[in-house]
């Protein structure tokens, strides 16, 4: 039964967690520490600190950006469509009608909202 | 559901509607409304019940059948128990339901004018109309579990109405008393209907009388004798009486209704109802029988010596309790049936004749301090008269029968030792009721600081005249009822007929009544020096049987005081070092945990990150090692 | 050659009423300048109406659609019922004068519907992507509606650590749904039983990580830490709703994964049965300390969701009763109970707090009593929905092995425990306190309705419990 499938995953789980164990342990024994003030800085290497580690970007920027894949990825599925659009037929027709129906309602919410106006 | 169905569902919900409606628009309705719902409530009720009595009558005198078993469906199908809601109106059920609404009525109208001054009135005709809706679940269930949740709402019922002056501490006592000890009872019938579930697989009456047959004697002396206890709690038999005389703390219209004519024979329903389990459990049903008669004798020596008017009636109500339990676990159930129903006559009528007294009297209950009343309320004095003779049992009051048809089944079925237990008793009633009434009525002067007046008022005097004439013919009753109920005890073994009186043993039972009306006569009436020569020299046991031979006391050391111990123990130990150490090493745990965090410098959510890394690791690392041991062993296919 | 999809649209009919509600909502929030946000949630309450109108002829068929994807039968069809339950009562306490909706009704309203539909669409999902599809939808709308408190910086909080936890756990969802597919060949449960049947790590740990992601949504121990923090942080209708309506259609996943996979074996489900007596433990012991009702609400759900995958032991057709039995119980009890909340603070987050309700019994002895019993039931004493569901559950559990036995000595202990819990509230309410009343407005009927209507399934199912269990 050694040949099992579970023989192997259960190698794979033994392995994964010793290395893990070894990677985290080792340094900690081997390694000499002689730590001064810079060094223990965990940012910038060593170096003192000269501004605050996480810059602040304006959400608007996070909203461009979701804004963004929302409707990246409609039009990725356009294309699959519109390849089989003859085949699909009235049916597709109206599938996308839909599709773009509810997409355009959430389109003109966003932009009646002012979501698109970088105030 | 046909009509009948429909009807006998009316009367089991028409108080249960009263006591709703009066909860909750209560504190809208006008006084007098709150009196008429209730009243009204039972006054349906009770035409509703007379009509079903009389159909089912009618149609059995003209060789019919008619259903006595109405079905309403399942109320909780939880495989393999199922719980169907049903009624059973046979004639042991009615003749139940014929005295809880009609004396419940009688006594609701009573209240109207005793209540009249108390500020928690409408409060007062919820609990009552309340108590009546389950003390007729609990006669009217077909299944033990239904009874279950009657037997338990009575107990409440009763609870609060003993409690009701809640402002006195003696009340609340009482009335925490008089629930603990019922529901030790409880208990015991909860665990009869796990047995009976367990051994007889149902708990409706009809599957399991029809398969009792097939259980062995053990096994049903078991059932038969934890029913027994829920019997004994609730009917204040020994030895889990001490409630009863406690509970007189509550207004006199419940202990005429809840204490003395309904729920305390509740117990001798419960037995009548189970006599195929007590037929071929004959241990258990002796056991019964030892237990009535022994407290019909023990109630009766405490009831010569109290002071308290309602308290000897308290003793009273358990001594001829006694007597139907003696009666129901001889096999005598009809009997046992037949001196419930003249003893909700006459003890109703004592009871609310003595609240005649006690209310003229402003609330005095001490018989020391009464006497030479007779003139004074005449009303009240005749009533009491009628009350009394009937339960001395002179003939032809109601009293005389039913308890002749006791002593009768006790020398038919061959219990000699009981049977002059039951005698000596009867010597006993005849000696303290008549004591209770000399000292009320005559024996002089008036001896307290009040004003004795008589203040009529038509709600209590009617309902008073009605039960004394009940009283007097109430014995007349012997025949029909003995007619009927041969429907319910079919095939009961030992069950006596009623109706025929062995005069001999009338005679002689009759004649010891006379001697102790004599007694208290001579000790009362005319020697008073006699009596004051007795005490002194019967001193010592008369201090005994005054306090009720000190039962409560042993009980308080026996099971209060360790219990106590106990408790206080637990609360030492347990509360400490486990209630409370949960949450504090909770609280403990979670604040190393969130000190843990701060350390790790990123605040929570990493923990909560990491802990869903751990459970996902150790989620993995079950499936992977079980599945690997499954595997080395060959259970799974490669 | 493409063939195109046969689609039954009365399968579909709730769930496109429920989109049409959404859109209407927002066309409305849009055209008009100021409609007032009671409109808008009574559009919503009108459409979740619809939606249950549309389900009644559906009842007691067994129809699929789109190639046998999305299933409309006699197993989703309660949980559909609770999920609009849960919609309509959560639109009604949002009318509450003093309820945070953020400044967007409109979207509020309507991100509230997206979410049901994706409990719907869960509820009714037969493939791994119509259960994916629907978790997503109902999960990223319920990130957003968590931080609609705004301005509060809790429900900031809450919303972050939501979406943040949500996202991974969802990852390790769609990471086990690969494997899954990966060992089945096929993405429909129905092809997953044959590779359950055969084992194999492939099968095995796609569940395993499949069922994390579960469990992440259920609030099971260990993955049930976010769920206090989130409760506490979100506005009181939303954290209704996620009690609620994401326990049911996170249970309809589980419960038709669970028969449909492992109908002929349950032994790979003996992690999911460790994590409910862990999650009784966690969710009783925690809410000992807790002091404000809403984070004493989460421990009690973590609990409650530990009890109820005691329905799914033993896996047998009452199984499916209980389950929707004790989910119902569940959802009248937290309703009427966050209901109470609502109500007494007019909407107002305060009044979570636990001494908020010193002394309510005697000013406001009618709400007081209606939250007793909401408290009474959720621990479970008779005459109430959770004493009958706990009967049931523990019925289930003592016919399933060891495990099940294990289980139900959990939940009676659990219980025990929790006495402690729920009884404490209860006691602040008649403890004696000065406090003043806060006035509510006219809008305070509509909750009314809420807490009336929690009260009367508690009760109706406590003593006539036969109601619900005679058409399950």
């Amino acid at each position: 039964m050694l040949f099992s499938p579970w023989a192997t995953v259960a190698i794979f789980f033994v392995v994964a967690v010793v290395v893990a164990l070894l990677i985290s342990a080792v340094p900690g024994i081997f390694t000499s520490k002689r730590p001064n003030r810079a060094k223990s800085e965990a940012y910038e290497c060593g170096v003192p600190p000269t501004s605050a580690m996480i810059g602040r970007f304006p959400v608007r920027f996070y909203l461009v950006a979701m804004l963004f894949v929302i409707f990246d990825v409609e039009a990725a599925s356009f294309y699959p469509w519109a390849v089989r659009l003859r085949d699909l037929g009235a049916f597709g027709l109206m599938e996308m009608v839909t599709f773009i129906v509810v997409l355009g309602v959430g389109y003109a919410y966003v932009w009646k909202k002012g979501g698109f106006s970088w105030r | 559901m046909d009509k009948f169905a429909a009807l006998v569902l009316v009367i089991l919900l028409l108080p249960l509607a009263g006591a709703v409606l009066i909860s909750f628009a209560g504190p809208y309705l006008p006084r007098v409304a709150a009196a008429v719902i209730a009243n009204g409530t039972l006054l349906v009720a009770f035409l509703m019940t007379g009509i079903v009595a009389l159909t089912g009558w009618q149609a059995t005198s003209s060789g019919q059948t008619i259903p006595q078993h109405f079905a309403y469906g399942t109320w909780a199908l939880i495989p393999p128990l199922k719980i169907s809601f049903g009624l059973l109106i046979d004639p042991l059920a009615l003749t139940w339901m014929l005295i809880i609404t009609g004396v419940g009525f009688l006594i609701h109208l009573y209240s109207v004018g005793y209540m009249a001054s108390d500020r928690n009135y409408r409060t007062f005709f919820a609990y009552m109309n309340l108590f009546v809706f389950t003390m007729l679940l609990l006669v009217m269930s077909d299944n033990f579990l239904w009874l279950l949740v009657g037997w338990g709402g009575v107990g409440l019922a009763s609870y609060l109405l003993i409690g009701f002056y809640y402002d006195r501490v003696s009340a609340v006592l009482a009335a925490r008393k008089a629930l603990i000890m019922n529901v030790i009872g409880d208990v015991g019938i909860m665990i009869a209907i796990f047995l009976i579930y367990a051994h007889l697989g149902s708990a409706a009456y009809s599957d399991v009388f029809a398969r009792v047959a097939s259980v062995g004697a053990p096994a049903l002396t078991a059932i038969g004798l934890w029913l027994l206890l829920g019997a004994v709690a609730k009917s204040a038999q020994l030895p889990l009486h001490t409630w009863l005389p406690d509970a007189m703390e509550g207004p006199t219209p419940v202990s005429a209704l809840i204490h003395a004519a309904t729920m305390v024979t509740a117990g001798v329903y419960l037995i009548a109802r189970c006599y195929p389990i007590y037929d071929h459990a004959p241990v258990a049903a002796e056991v019964v029988a030892v237990v009535g008669a022994t407290s019909a004798l023990f109630a009766a020596t405490i009831g010569c010596v109290q002071y308290d008017i309602k308290r000897v009636l308290a003793y009273s109500t358990m001594s001829q309790i006694g007597y139907m339990m003696f009666a129901v676990g001889a096999g005598a159930y009809t009997a046992g049936a037949f001196h419930f129903l003249t003893h909700a006559f006459f003890k109703a009528l004592l009871f609310m004749a003595a609240g005649i007294v006690i209310q003229n009297l402003g609330g005095e209950q001490d018989i020391r301090k009464m006497g030479g009343l007779a003139g004074k309320m005449p009303l009240a004095f005749w009533t009491f008269l009628i009350g009394t003779v009937a339960i001395a049992g002179v003939p032809p009051f109601a009293g005389f029968f039913s308890k002749d048809a006791v002593i009768d089944a006790a020398i038919a079925l061959h219990h000699p030792v009981l049977g002059a237990f039951l005698i000596i008793a009867a010597f006993l009633t005849a000696f303290y009721m008549f004591r209770l009434l000399f000292l009320t009525f005559f024996s002089g002067a008036y001896r307290g600081d009040g004003a004795p007046h008589d203040h009529p008022m038509v709600s209590m005097n009617v309902p008073v005249v009605v039960l004394a004439i009940l009283a007097t013919v109430g014995g007349f009753l012997a025949a029909p009822l003995g007619a009927a109920l041969r429907l319910t005890f079919v095939g009961a073994l030992h069950d006596q007929d009623i109706a025929t009186i062995n005069w001999p043993v009338a005679a002689g039972a009759f004649l010891l009544v006379v001697a102790g009306i004599a007694t208290a006569y001579a000790l009362y009436q005319v020697r008073p020096q006699l009596r004051e020569s007795l005490i002194r020299a019967l001193a010592g046991p008369r201090q005994l049987v005054m306090n009720a031979y000190y039962l409560d006391t042993v009980y308080h050391w026996l099971v209060e005081v360790p219990a106590y111990a106990i408790a206080d123990a637990a609360a030492g130990f347990f509360e400490t070092f486990i209630i409370r150490a949960i949450p504090l090493a909770a609280s403990a745990t979670a604040a190393a945990l969130g000190g843990f965090a701060r350390a790790w410098e990123s605040g929570q959510l990493r923990r909560y990150g990491l802990t869903i890394a751990v459970g996902v690791v150790l989620l993995l690392a079950w499936y992977v090692i079980t599945a690997y041991a499954a595997a080395s062993q060959g259970v799974l296919p490669q | 050659m493409i063939q195109s999809v046969a689609i039954d649209w009365n399968v579909i009919a709730p769930v496109v009423v429920l989109v049409a509600t959404g859109l209407l909502v927002l066309v409305v929030d849009l055209l008009s300048r100021s409609a007032p946000r009671q409109l808008l949630y009574g559009i919503g309450i009108v459409g979740s109406l619809a939606a249950f109108a549309a389900m009644l002829p559906l009842r007691g068929q067994e129809l699929t659609t789109f190639g046998g994807a999305f299933a409309s039968d006699s197993f989703s069809w309660p949980f559909d019922v609770l999920l609009l339950l849960t919609l309509t009562i959560s639109l009604a306490l949002s009318c509450l004068g003093k309820a945070e909706d953020g400044a967007n009704p409109g979207a509020y309203a309507a991100l509230l519907i997206f979410c049901t539909i994706g409990g719907l669409i869960l509820a009714g999902a037969t493939t791994l992507i119509g259960i994916f599809l629907g978790l997503e939808e109902l999960s990223l709308a319920l990130y957003v509606l968590a931080g609609t408190g705004y301005p509060r910086r809790s429900s900031q909080e809450a919303a972050l650590k939501y979406v943040l936890l949500g996202s991974l756990a969802s990852g390790f969802l769609i990471f086990g749904m690969a494997l899954l597919y990966g060992s089945a060949g096929s993405i429909s449960l129905a092809a997953m039983s044959h590779a359950a049947y055969a084992g194999g790590p492939l099968f095995i740990g796609g569940f395993a990580l499949f069922l994390v992601g579960v469990a992440f949504k259920l609030a099971l121990a260990p993955f049930h830490l976010w769920t206090p923090d989130v409760y506490e942080g979100s506005p009181l209708a939303v954290t209704a709703f996620m009690a609620v309506a994401v326990k049911a259609a996170m249970f309809a996943v589980l419960a038709r994964f669970a028969y449909v996979v492992f109908g002929h074996d349950a032994s790979a489900l003996v992690p999911l049965w460790i994590l409910a007596i862990l999650s009784m433990i966690v969710g009783n012991v925690g809410a000992i300390r807790q002091t404000n009702l809403k984070r004493l609400l989460a421990f009690s759900g973590i609990a409650q969701a530990g009890y109820l995958v005691l329905a799914l032991a033993g896996v047998g057709r009452g199984g499916v009763a209980t389950l929707v039995f004790y989910l119902a119980a569940y959802a009248f009890m937290n309703l009427g109970a966050f209901a109470v909340i609502a109500l007494i603070g007019n909407g107002d987050e305060l009044h979570a707090d636990l001494s908020a309700y010193r002394g309510l019994a005697f000013r406001r002895p009618m709400v007081a009593a209606l939250m007793m019993l909401f408290f009474l039931s959720l621990a479970g004493i008779p005459a109430t929905a959770g004493f009958i569901g706990k009967v049931l559950l523990l019925g289930q559990a003592m016919g399933a092995g060891p495990w099940g036995v294990a289980m139900a000595v959990a939940l009676i202990v659990g219980t025990l425990v929790s006495f402690y819990v729920y009884f404490q509230v209860i006691w602040q309410m008649f403890a004696p306190a000065d406090a003043e009343a806060v006035a509510s407005d006219g809008n305070a009927a509509v909750s009314w309705v809420a807490v009336a209507a929690g009260a009367v399934g508690v009760l109706l199912l406590g003593i006539v419990p036969q109601l619900l269990l005679a058409h399950l």
